[in-house]
């Protein structure tokens, strides 16, 4: 860059502020900077300003998700229809107090809970049991899990029984409701983890869920297995009241192996409903908070619009001022160039580039960029056809300037003030196109952008469920963005371009 | 420079343009391209000995010189085959299992593409036009102001978005609450489709079209009148039209017979400019509305790696639109006397 005078400071500055003057005066270009500054504050501060972050989905004890999928905005319960609707209730291990305990299994609570379970040549089952308490005032919830990481130590290797249970308790007994639902099964045993999702409907009425199924440990070597279960809600949380969460350990030896001892090591014990209403936005298919992936949003559109804008916009200069200046062969061919790329049909070749070359982020600015610079650099190339005619272009050749000097010196100031219009004109059009690719699936997989919410609600049937606050905020928030670069660059068209000046 | 000098050069240019598209679109499906073997991307354990190399040879991959397969050159052989096809309009075979003749697909998706767009271009130079020759000639009013300000919102809010919400309110919102489709959203016919040529079949066929026509014309209509009133203020400030009014000239006359004439040159350079943008842009319009056009065929077959289809469509896309821009710069050139001599776009 040029280091200015202080003289020249001084004149780029009145003029900075004759265009202020200009511009705040615009009540449209006014209108579009407030939109800007707003949304530009919204990226700036967007980790404050989400509850959560999309990159990093939250994982309340191991299970993602904030509430069930396609959750209404939680300031729908203004409506009396969803007043009752479930919210989402967690309790996690620090919430869960012991309540019932044998007197001679040892506990030991940190950030893990140790149960020390010996034998003392009694043969009997030894058990003991953490809660937690809910109070439900709401219509069943549509799923809700427990879950519990653990692992077992016994000693020695063979004869005894240890055994998990879960248990869901109301303060009014049922007997319908009062049973296990959650059984610790064999299933896991080579995969660490297994999730069991049962929707409500498959398991309705069947008491085979409701087994418990006892886990003789044969291995020497700690396991850790994670149950997680969603069961038929709709029957245990039939009533509104208050209930209880229950796990029960149990630890027995088998016939002849009197003197045994075992450890159990609970990692985490979870229990969480889900809720039908969550937050500003509600959520999404795989019950993700909508209003965090939009505000998140934010932050890429605008670098995705200004980054592809600053690159289209300095080629477009570069080439214009170039062609113009030069002339001859440079500028034919230059002009050529930008005829060919004129006639290439851009949203078919960025899909197949994209599709051809992994879609990334910068790659896809890269591409915008480069297909949009040929209109701004026939403008400017125009300009300087007239600029370079003029008699003070002369007089800093007679003084002696070199081809560099004046086409940093004088040329390029000249044409900034139409390039500006344009470079901001120019940031719709990059964020659009983008949000068009990435909406018909072409684009970069590992950033939500606005565009590829409105994918992830046409795909996963946001539209048929009728979810708008996951089908309508991102093209809203799309559509406000881009009218604040359309309200500013149409002001700031007015005040640069003479020609549209005169007609005021 | 004489206008046929110009028109000469146009001609030539555009030609040379067409010449380098072409290498581009050759180059970017067979040679940059990621895939190597596009057969190996349909192969199946339980096709017969032989399958893969008579599909091969169908598209024209590989030959049989006699004692055993051997892979078709890509140059010359692959590349002059490919000039030769797109210069006589024949694309040759789809690459699927059952190989197709792709210009008799292209014609009947063409019919789609053309159905929907064309309505919608009628819909928004005709809702567009007067619209701005009202809010110029009216400049300042509440017509003015209304025309600037649905101009720069179709400008900012992506197609996408009101073809979205338009599906939502009006096919799902609608459906689910009186139980019965307002229009719908997907397809070109219901299933079963009524028999062709009856009345039915067109009212089932613009059941289904009505839907990405509306949106289209929404979507494009506000930026139509914002130029053309533009055009018209520009036109306005011009001396003849001072003249005019000094004639005493009735104002109505001073802007349908004077200002309006003048801009009409340009305006149609404009929608001749406009044709091929369209249909290349009808690509997410025909993906929302799953409208079998030229555009959804065009994803389809990049996901299925059908090069010689996306090929295609390219190729008429730019063919498209050197043609539109040779058209307008005629038009500058022809009609209006002002460009004819010593233009130089």
């Amino acid at each position: 860059m040029p280091v200015f005078s202080k003289e020249k400071r001084i004149v780029y500055l009145r003029k900075i502020q004759g265009f202020w003057e200009d511009f705040h005066r615009n009540k449209i270009g006014f209108a579009g900077l407030i939109i800007l500054l707003l949304y530009i504050f919204v990226g700036i501060f967007a980790n404050y300003i989400a509850p959560y972050d999309p990159a990093n989905p939250p994982r309340v004890a191991g299970a993602t998700g904030v509430a069930a999928p396609f959750a209404m905005p939680e300031w729908m319960a203004i409506f009396p229809q969803y007043r009752d609707l479930p919210r989402t209730i967690v309790r996690t291990m620090g919430d869960m107090t012991i309540v019932q305990n044998s007197s001679s299994v040892k506990i030991v609570r940190d950030k893990e809970i140790l149960f020390n379970f010996t034998s003392d040549g009694i043969l009997e089952e030894k058990n003991v049991s953490i809660a937690a308490e809910i109070n439900y005032q709401y219509t069943p919830p549509p799923e809700f899990w427990f879950e519990y990481i653990f692992d077992v130590n016994v000693k020695p290797k063979f004869g005894v029984k240890v055994t998990t249970e879960v248990f869901l308790k109301g303060e009014i007994e049922d007997p319908v409701w009062e049973k296990y639902f959650i059984n610790s099964t064999l299933a896991s045993l080579n995969k660490r983890t297994l999730t069991m999702s049962f929707p409500t409907v498959t398991l309705g009425g069947s008491s085979q869920g409701y087994e418990t199924r006892k886990y003789l440990f044969e291995q020497e070597e700690p396991r850790v297995d994670k149950y997680v279960s969603m069961d038929p809600a709709k029957y245990l949380f039939a009533t509104k009241q208050k209930y209880q969460v229950l796990l029960k350990i149990g630890f027995q030896p088998l016939k002849g192996y009197s003197n045994q001892s075992a450890t159990v090591r609970l990692k985490s014990a979870g229990f969480e409903t889900m809720g039908s209403l969550h937050g500003i936005l509600g959520t999404q298919l795989y019950r993700e908070d909508v209003f965090s992936e939009l505000v998140y949003g934010v932050r890429i559109s605008l670098m995705i619009g200004i980054l592809a804008a600053v690159i289209s916009t300095s080629v477009g200069i570069l080439f214009g001022v170039v062609a113009g200046y030069m002339g001859g062969i440079l500028d034919e061919t230059l002009m050529r160039i930008t005829d060919v790329l004129l006639c290439l049909p851009v949203l078919p070749l960025l899909i197949i580039l994209i599709y051809y070359y992994k879609p990334n982020i910068f790659f896809i600015v890269l591409l915008i960029a480069i297909f949009g610079w040929q209109g701004l650099s026939r403008v400017v190339r125009a300009r300087v056809l007239s600029i370079r005619e003029m008699p003070f272009i002369e007089s800093a050749k007679a003084a002696g300037a070199s081809n560099s000097y004046i086409l940093l010196h004088h040329l390029v100031p000249n044409v900034i003030p139409v390039a500006m219009a344009a470079m901001i004109l120019a940031v719709p059009g990059a964020i659009l196109t983008e949000a068009a690719l990435s909406f018909i699936g072409f684009g970069d997989p590992n950033w939500t952008t606005w565009g590829r919410m409105l994918n992830d609600a046409n795909g996963s049937g946001a539209f048929t469920r009728l979810a708008w606050w996951y089908a309508v905020p991102p093209g809203l928030a799309m559509t406000i963005l881009c009218l604040g670069f359309v309200f500013i660059g149409h002001a700031v068209d007015e005040i640069v371009n003479p020609r549209l000046r005169r007609r005021r | 420079m004489g206008l046929k000098k110009y028109i000469a050069k146009r001609v030539v240019i555009a030609f040379l343009t067409l010449f380098i598209v072409m290498n581009i679109n050759f180059l970017i499906f067979r040679v940059f391209s990621p895939v190597s073997d596009p057969s190996q991307l349909i192969w199946d354990p339980r096709m017969p000995a032989g399958a893969k190399e008579r599909l091969r040879e169908l598209w024209g991959l590989a030959f049989w010189n006699g004692t055993g397969w051997q892979d078709t050159a890509l140059f010359p052989n692959q590349y002059f085959t490919y000039l030769y096809n797109l210069f006589t309009w024949n694309y040759g075979l789809s690459l699927a299992i059952q190989p197709t003749p792709i210009a008799e697909e292209m014609a009947w998706r063409l019919r789609n593409t053309i159905l929907i767009l064309g309505l919608a271009m009628v819909g928004q130079i005709s809702l567009g036009i007067p619209l701005g020759l009202l809010a110029g000639s009216r400049r300042g009013g509440k017509a003015d102001v209304a025309t600037i300000g649905v101009g720069l919102f179709t400008w900012g809010v992506p197609t996408f978005f009101i073809q979205i919400l338009f599906i939502l309110v009006f096919t799902h919102w609608w459906g689910a609450t009186f139980g019965w489709f307002l229009f719908e959203s997907g397809g070109v016919l219901s299933s079963p489709p009524p028999p062709p040529g009856t009345l039915s079949y067109v009212a089932d066929l613009l059941w289904h079209a009505i839907p990405p026509i509306i949106t289209l014309t929404i979507a494009g209509f506000g930026s139509w009148a914002l130029y053309n009133r533009n055009m018209i203020l520009d036109a306005l400030t011009e001396d003849y039209i001072m003249t005019a009014r000094a004639k005493g000239v009735k104002e109505r006359d001073v802007i349908y017979k004077h200002a309006f004439r003048s801009i009409l040159p340009p305006i149609i350079t404009i929608v001749a400019m406009s044709i091929p943008g369209i249909v290349t842009g009808a690509i997410i319009t025909e993906y929302i509305f799953s409208w079998p056009g030229i555009g959804r065929w065009y994803i389809d077959a990049i996901s299925n790696n059908n090069y010689p289809v996306a090929q295609a469509v390219l190729y008429n896309y730019a063919f498209l639109m050197i043609i539109a821009n040779l058209v307008a710069d005629f038009l500058y050139g022809v009609v209006d006397p002002r460009i004819r001599v010593g233009m130089r776009r």
